[in-house]
Formats: structure tokens, C-alpha cells, sequence
């Protein structure tokens, strides 16, 4: 029994789902049989839910290396007539892009829809950047739906029109449709009748499958033609929808969509405001006769959108088409534009601008604290390895050096927070060691690092690891091998020794490595400070050294998470430590420089560890001074 | 046109099962034939950083599973520091309970900020509602002998206070469908003990 059985049960069911979930179960319904990812929060559920029941589903899943690799292989299955399905967080779009903006272009008889993860509210992401740029690049229709039935339904609906069309569709789902969760109505379970075909006469098909200067002008024409004929088809299935809330004329009149209506609805019948909202399910092609009829004759509608002004800059531009005067007002020309760009648009705080829109006197009748609520921001689990290894890295480095160390994407991105301040740059995925490369071209003499996780290394992170040795750049990497994908929920990665389908060999990245001609690479146990400071010191003096370059030093240790939670449940884990106060000098390295969150600071000012949180790994030991070390294991304990 | 919707803002540590709060009660509301709207929260904030649920029951949901600001009816804290961060969500005259098992966060164990006492956090709440319940769930729990049904002692507690919409008949049979066979029995404790 797994907690995703409910995804396959018969239609009819009614069930309260997450989001991600709701995507799922709108697969099985649709008869998918090809769907790939690379996790990303906020899609990363999905990945979860497929790992336990895509066998019982008749889905054929993977874990690609990375979004562009996934979404080749669903592209492809849907072009040799599998239905199928691709899902990336926001800026795994950007990683996926240079295949995105090919699919318009080729027919895909098996249906694709590919699920969009956004985030606006940056809640974790490096940016809120707004994909529904990339429909108007790559000629591929955007479907946005707010809760999880809507989720299930615009998938289903997206696929079939999908198939029809034999072209691709984007659903684009926010963070918050893809965490909430509410309640859906399942449908029939599918079955694809499509024919698998593939052969000399498929692939010179509508163009055939290769662009170039002679055979993509007719191409494109089809992509624009399709991309109209199937803006029409959404229309006529009803995706947009008005709805009236309250009586007489409505005192507001708006254009919204996504989660952005469902905050809208919570606000007007929070202020008890009479509206009239047109609510878009599709917002590429712009639904231009939906829209024309909702303007009629309207001195003014507001366009609600988080982000940026795509559907407020469409409507004006209808408006102007039709000779309209209607007053549009989104964002452009407000006092707080800028600010109106930023962040997620939530309930509260659609009700202060509705209610300042509308000049309603509301006193929302809430209490901020007046003693000050510290930060709590994210951290390093307790008994992580990357800690162990940021706290000897830093002393390799020597100090007042943290500069020269350059981040990527994964939970040792937080090496950036006190007390370490390790990872100081950071783009994207893949981006530390060329970062590493420029800085250490400038700044010859210093210990240049960056950091690297195991799965991102498969990701982004080798074409700038094979670039730093080609160019002859002098640097350090620190491979971060915890053998999982661990920020995103612990997915397999080729360094797992397992993926979505079972069992698979590890693909090592040492011999990776070695065969991209780096002469240094050494393999450290990440708990053992000594021996990575050790590796690390060599490193840089061989990256320095006349005959030196690029250094590996890959420090191991499985996520202490996932190990912790593991042992627990088998009753194996290590039993806590404690502090001898007797021996205790009150140094506070433990405490300020280590800094594991299992170790605390009591009211009296001592150091305390919280049994709770540690997991025994004793790690912080070799971070006290003193020789007679106070960390004692407690004999006698019993884990609950 | 005003809905009567319920609503719980649950919130604390990551980590510390804030999912299985709202899962629990969103059956509740399920087998008391009314629906539930919920949004949780995933993914790197997980890393001992501040979570939170939410939950709105009613007959019919529309709108947003989150909460607009002083508008929660219960807020369920795992921890008090949270407690204290979930204030502003606090209806006036709604019930507020919270775990007394404090978690340090980071700039506290660097000594850069001050865990406030139990007792100003308290003195803060009853600002906004005098029904302020603070209870040592973690303790309770380890008592019967499993940690993590601290968040079940809560709810116990609440549902004895008369707090939520549902009786304890409802969330008894909530828990023995949400809890996997090994933890029910002492589940079903932590929900009388509470």
C-alpha cells in the first residue's frame, strides 16, 4: 500500500489531492505512457507519486539528467505516437529551452503537454521569472489552471487537444497550484489507440523533421496556423469562464486567472464587493474574442496578474485594435509598479489592493508581535556532511578568503549563511566552476573553489569542468557527493545506483573526471574534517603548483536526512551525544563556528545538545579545541 | 455573499510534521461532509526552515486555500518562536495553540538574536485572543512513546477545547484513517492525553 494508490483508483472517486498529485492522476487519465522530469520544486511531487505506481499506470518514467534531456525524450515519444508528458520547474524551462522552441515546429501525432512549475513568491527558485514569455517564443499554447480539479481537467482537455492537433501545449501551474490541495473528481482511466509509427514515410511527414533555410518558412507557417486553430478550439471548450459575485452592478470588473483568481475571489468576498471577473484558463494565444466580449463597454477593467504584464499589455492592445477607450489598469503607470512586478499575489494581499483600488476603508483586524520574531532560514540538516566538509574548507582556505568560493544549485547552497559564508556567486544550475574559472584568471594567487553537488554535476556542471581544463584554468571544485538528489525530495540520480525503473549501475564521477583530463581527484569521508582539509590544502597547491590546473576533491557522505530517517525506522540510528558540563570550557566552537542546528545555546549561556535533532554522527567532536573533548555519547537512550 | 469558511493556520519547523496536521483535519472535514481546501509548503524551506499550512473548511470552498491576514480561527504552532510569526494570522477571539518544544534557529545559536521567553510570547497572544494554550506536546508524546505524534497530542487538546468544527468521535476516526497501522495506537493516545 503507498500513499499514491488513490491516483489509480476508478473514476467516479472523489478525493482530496495536492496539486502535483491532481497532474498525475490527469496523466493516468489520458492515457500517457512516456513522462520525464528532472526534479524541481514546485513540480518535485510528481517525480515522488510516478517512482511508486507509473508500473501500475502503464507509464514509462524517468528521471532525465537534466529538462533538456527530458524533454527530448517525451517530445520524441510523442512523435513516433506515445502519448506523453514533461515537467520542469521554472527555470528548468531555461535549461530545456534551446528543444522548446523546436517543438512548434514538428508533428506530434502521440499528444505533448509539458507542466510548467513557476514561481512567483521566489519560494524556491533563483529567480520568479515568468515563463509565459516562452509561449510567445516557441508558438506553444498556455493552459493555466487554479485548483487541483482544474489541474486534472486542463490536463486532460490539453492532451486531447494535444492529439488532435498533433502539437504541444504548456500548462503552466504556480508553486501554489501545485502545494494546494483540494478536492477532484476523478474521471475514466485512458488508453491511447494512437499508432506507433515511425519510418521513411513518418519522418518526411508535414515538413519532415529537419529545419532548415529551405523546408522551415513552411514550418513555422504551420506552427502559427496551429497555434490560432488551437487558441479557437480552447475557446470553444469553455476555458474561459465569467463569474458575477454579488448583486446589481458590480463595483469592479477584472481580468485574472491561475491562483491569482482564487486570491481575487478570497479578497472580494473577504471586502464584500460586488465584481464581475473573467477568468482565463488559456492565456496564449490571448483569447482575443473572450476578452472583446467582456470589455462591451466597460470605462474600466482591472487586469490582475502576478509578474509581469503580458495579459495587461494584450488587452490594451485589443483595446486599441477595436477603438476602444476602455481604461486598463494592471500595473503600467501605477506609484508601485515595480513593487506590483514582485512576489506572489496571495489573498491578503489582493485585498489591499482591491481595497485600495476601490478606496474601501478596511481595517484588517490583525496583531504583528511587538518583540522581535528572529529569522528561522533554512540550514543544513543536522549531522550533514556538507557541513562537516564547509567547516574544513574553510579552514583550508585560510581566512577572510570566502570570497573566492563561487555556489551552485542544491542544498549546499546554504553554505552562503553564517557561520560559513561559503558560496558567494551563483547563477544557476552548473554555473560555480566557470564562475571559479573567471575568478581565478583575475585573482591568480588566491584559493579559488567552487562547490558542486552530485546530481547537478550529471545536470549542467561537466561542459564548464571540461572547459576549465581545456582553457588550462588553476581551480578547485569540490564535488559534493551525497548520493542523492536531496534538496527536491531525495530522487535518484546516475550517482544513485538506482532510477525510476530499478536497479542501474553508478556512473562514477571520479573516472568521469579522470577521463576529462583532471589530474587531481581525490575521494574524502566528508565527517573527517582533518582529512578534508588535508585533501583540500593539496588541492589548491596543485592547482597553483607550474604543471597544475583544475583540482577535484569529492567529499562522501550519504544525505544524513535520508540515512537518519532510514535508521530510525529500522531502530539503527546512532544514539545522541550530550555535553559534560564538567568538561565543558563554554568555547562555543561547536555551537558559533560548526554551528549544527542539534546544538543549542540554553538560557544560562551553555551549550546544549538537542537529543531530537542529533543523529549521533559525533561530527562536531573534532570542532572542539580542548582535548578532553565534552561530547559524550548518552549510553542509555532510547529513541522515540 | 459571505461564506462561512474555517479556517487553520498551522504552522512550525520543517520537518516536524505540519503535513500530517492538515492532512488529519482535512479528513475530519471530509467525513463531517464538508470540503477543504489546503496549501502546504515543500522543497527547500523544508530544511529546518518555517513551514506552513493552511486549511479552509466549509460547505462550499471558493477562492484561495490560503488565508487572508487575521483570519485564522485556529493557528496551530509546533513551536513557540512560530507561534509568535503566525500572530498576524490569528482571528481576534480565535484559538491559538503551540507546542512549548523550542527549536533554536540559526541566528539564535550564533548569538546574534534572542529567543524570546514562553511567557512575553504569551503576553503577545492574549493581545489578540485570550484562548492562548500552551502545551509540552513533545514531552507528552515521548511519554507514549513516539515523537513525532506531538502534532496529534495538539489537536487532541483542540478538539477537547471545542475549537474546531469537529467532535472527537470525527477525529478519532480522522486519525485511524490518515495513521499507518504501526502508530495508530498511540495516536489514538496522544489524542485523548492532549
Amino acid at each position: 500500500m503507498s500513499e499514491y494508490d488513490i491516483l489509480l483508483a476508478e473514476s467516479g472517486t472523489k478525493a482530496n489531492l495536492l496539486g502535483n498529485y491532481a497532474f498525475v492522476r490527469g496523466m493516468i487519465e489520458s492515457g500517457v505512457q512516456v513522462a520525464t522530469c528532472y526534479p524541481g520544486s514546485p513540480t518535485a511531487e510528481m517525480a515522488n507519486a510516478l517512482l511508486e505506481i507509473a508500473g501500475q499506470a502503464g507509464i514509462y518514467f524517468e528521471i532525465s539528467t537534466n529538462e533538456k534531456v527530458a524533454l527530448e525524450i517525451a517530445a520524441t515519444s510523442a512523435i513516433v505516437g506515445r502519448p506523453s508528458v514533461c515537467w520542469m520547474k521554472s527555470v528548468g524551462l531555461n535549461v530545456a529551452a534551446d528543444t522548446a522552441v523546436q517543438l512548434s515546429y514538428m508533428t506530434m501525432p502521440g499528444g505533448l503537454v509539458v507542466i510548467l512549475g513557476d514561481d512567483p513568491g521566489h519560494l524556491s527558485s533563483q529567480n520568479e521569472q515568468d515563463n509565459r514569455y516562452y509561449g510567445r517564443i516557441a508558438y506553444v499554447p498556455f493552459v493555466e489552471p487554479s485548483d487541483p480539479q482544474e489541474a486534472k481537467d486542463f490536463f486532460v482537455t490539453a492532451m486531447r487537444v494535444s492529439q488532435k492537433y498533433q502539437a504541444p501545449i504548456f500548462v503552466r501551474a504556480t508553486t501554489r497550484n501545485c502545494h494546494q490541495t483540494g478536492p477532484v473528481i476523478f474521471g475514466e482511466r485512458g488508453v491511447s489507440n494512437i499508432e506507433l509509427k515511425w519510418d521513411n514515410e513518418t519522418m518526411r511527414r508535414d515538413g519532415g523533421y529537419i529545419p532548415l533555410p529551405g523546408t522551415f518558412p513552411p514550418m513555422k507557417r504551420k506552427a502559427l496556423e496551429k497555434l490560432a486553430q488551437i487558441g479557437t478550439e480552447f475557446n470553444s471548450l469553455g476555458f474561459n469562464k465569467t463569474v458575477r459575485l454579488g448583486t446589481g452592478e458590480p463595483r469592479i470588473r477584472m481580468i485574472t486567472y491561475g491562483h491569482t483568481f482564487q486570491s481575487t475571489m478570497s479578497a472580494l468576498d473577504y471586502l464584500g464587493v460586488s465584481a464581475e471577473i473573467l477568468k482565463l484558463g488559456i492565456t496564449h494565444p490571448f483569447p482575443k474574442d473572450d476578452v472583446r466580449k467582456f470589455l462591451g463597454v466597460s470605462k474600466e477593467v482591472h487586469v490582475l496578474e502576478e509578474l509581469d504584464p503580458i495579459l495587461e499589455n494584450e488587452t490594451k492592445v485589443l483595446c486599441y485594435e477595436l477603438g476602444l477607450h476602455t481604461k486598463i489598469v494592471g500595473k503600467a503607470g501605477l506609484p508601485d509598479e515595480i513593487e506590483l512586478m514582485i512576489g506572489e499575489y496571495d489573498p491578503t494581499r489582493v485585498t489591499s489592493i482591491l481595497s485600495e483600488r476601490l478606496e474601501i476603508k478596511t481595517n484588517p483586524d490583525f496583531c504583528e508581535s511587538s518583540i522581535p520574531v528572529p529569522v528561522r532560514s533554512p540550514q543544513l540538516c543536522p549531522g550533514c556532511g556538507h557541513r562537516t566538509a564547509f567547516y574544513a574548507t574553510k579552514k583550508a582556505m585560510g581566512k577572510n578568503k570566502e570570497a573566492f568560493s563561487m555556489a551552485d544549485i542544491g542544498c549546499y547552497s546554504l553554505g552562503f549563511l553564517p557561520p560559513y559564508n561559503l558560496g558567494n556567486l551563483l547563477y544557476c544550475m552548473g554555473s560555480g566552476a566557470p564562475a571559479a574559472s573567471a575568478v581565478s584568471r583575475a585573482f591568480p594567487s588566491e584559493p579559488v573553489i567552487s562547490f558542486v553537488g552530485d546530481s547537478t554535476f550529471f545536470h549542467a556542471a561537466m561542459p564548464g569542468i571540461v572547459n576549465a581544463v581545456y582553457n588550462k584554468h588553476r581551480q578547485v571544485i569540490m564535488v559534493m557527493d551525497n548520493g542523492i538528489t536531496a534538496m527536491t525530495g531525495h530522487q535518484p540520480n546516475p550517482n544513485s545506483g538506482f532510477g525510476a525503473g530499478g536497479a542501474t549501475p553508478k556512473i562514477s564521477i571520479d573516472e568521469i573526471l579522470k577521463s576529462f583530463g583532471v589530474k587531481f581527484v581525490e575521494r574524502v569521508p566528508s565527517y573527517d574534517c582533518a582529512k578534508v582539509e588535508e585533501a583540500l590544502k593539496k588541492a589548491f597547491d596543485y592547482a597553483q603548483s607550474p604543471d597544475g590546473g583544475v583540482a577535484v576533491v569529492i567529499q562522501e557522505e550519504p544525505c544524513a536526512l535520508r540515512r537518519s530517517r532510514i535508521e530510525r525506522k529500522k531502530g539503527l540510528l546512532a544514539n545522541p551525544l550530550r555535553i559534560d558540563l564538567e568538561v565543558c570550557k563554554n568555547v562555543k566552537n561547536c555551537l558559533r563556528g560548526f554551528s549544527c542546528p542539534a546544538i543549542e545555546n540554553t538560557d544560562a549561556q551553555k551549550v546544549y545538545i538537542n537529543t531530537d535533532l542529533c543523529i549521533g554522527c559525533a561530527s562536531c567532536v573534532q570542532t572542539c579545541p580542548l582535548k578532553d573533548k565534552p561530547m559524550k555519547r548518552i549510553e542509555d537512550f532510547k529513541r522515540v | 455573499m459571505k461564506e462561512s469558511t474555517f479556517g487553520i493556520y498551522a504552522c512550525g519547523v520543517g520537518g516536524f510534521g505540519i503535513g500530517s496536521v492538515t492532512r488529519i483535519l482535512s479528513h475530519a472535514a471530509q467525513l463531517n461532509g464538508l470540503e477543504a481546501f489546503g496549501s502546504e509548503t515543500h522543497g527547500l524551506a523544508q530544511r529546518g526552515g518555517v513551514v506552513v499550512s493552511t486549511l479552509r473548511i466549509g460547505k462550499k470552498i471558493y477562492g484561495s486555500p490560503l488565508i487572508i491576514r487575521g483570519s485564522s480561527d485556529v493557528v496551530i504552532a509546533l513551536e513557540p518562536l512560530e507561534a509568535l510569526r503566525a500572530m498576524p494570522y490569528l482571528k481576534r477571539n480565535g484559538t491559538i495553540i503551540f507546542n512549548t518544544q523550542r527549536f533554536q534557529p540559526l541566528s539564535v545559536r550564533l548569538g546574534m538574536d534572542q529567543y524570546p521567553a514562553i511567557g512575553s510570547i504569551i503576553t503577545e497572544l492574549v493581545k489578540v485572543t485570550e484562548k492562548v494554550i500552551a502545551v509540552d506536546a513533545s514531552q507528552k508524546a515521548k511519554e507514549l512513546g513516539l515523537s513525532e505524534s506531538a502534532n496529534v497530542v495538539l489537536l487532541g487538546r483542540l478538539t477537547r477545547e471545542g475549537a474546531l468544527p469537529f467532535d472527537m468521535e470525527i477525529m478519532k476516526r480522522a486519525v485511524k484513517e490518515t495513521t499507518p497501522p504501526k502508530y495508530l495506537d498511540i495516536n489514538l493516545k496522544a489524542l485523548a492525553v492532549g
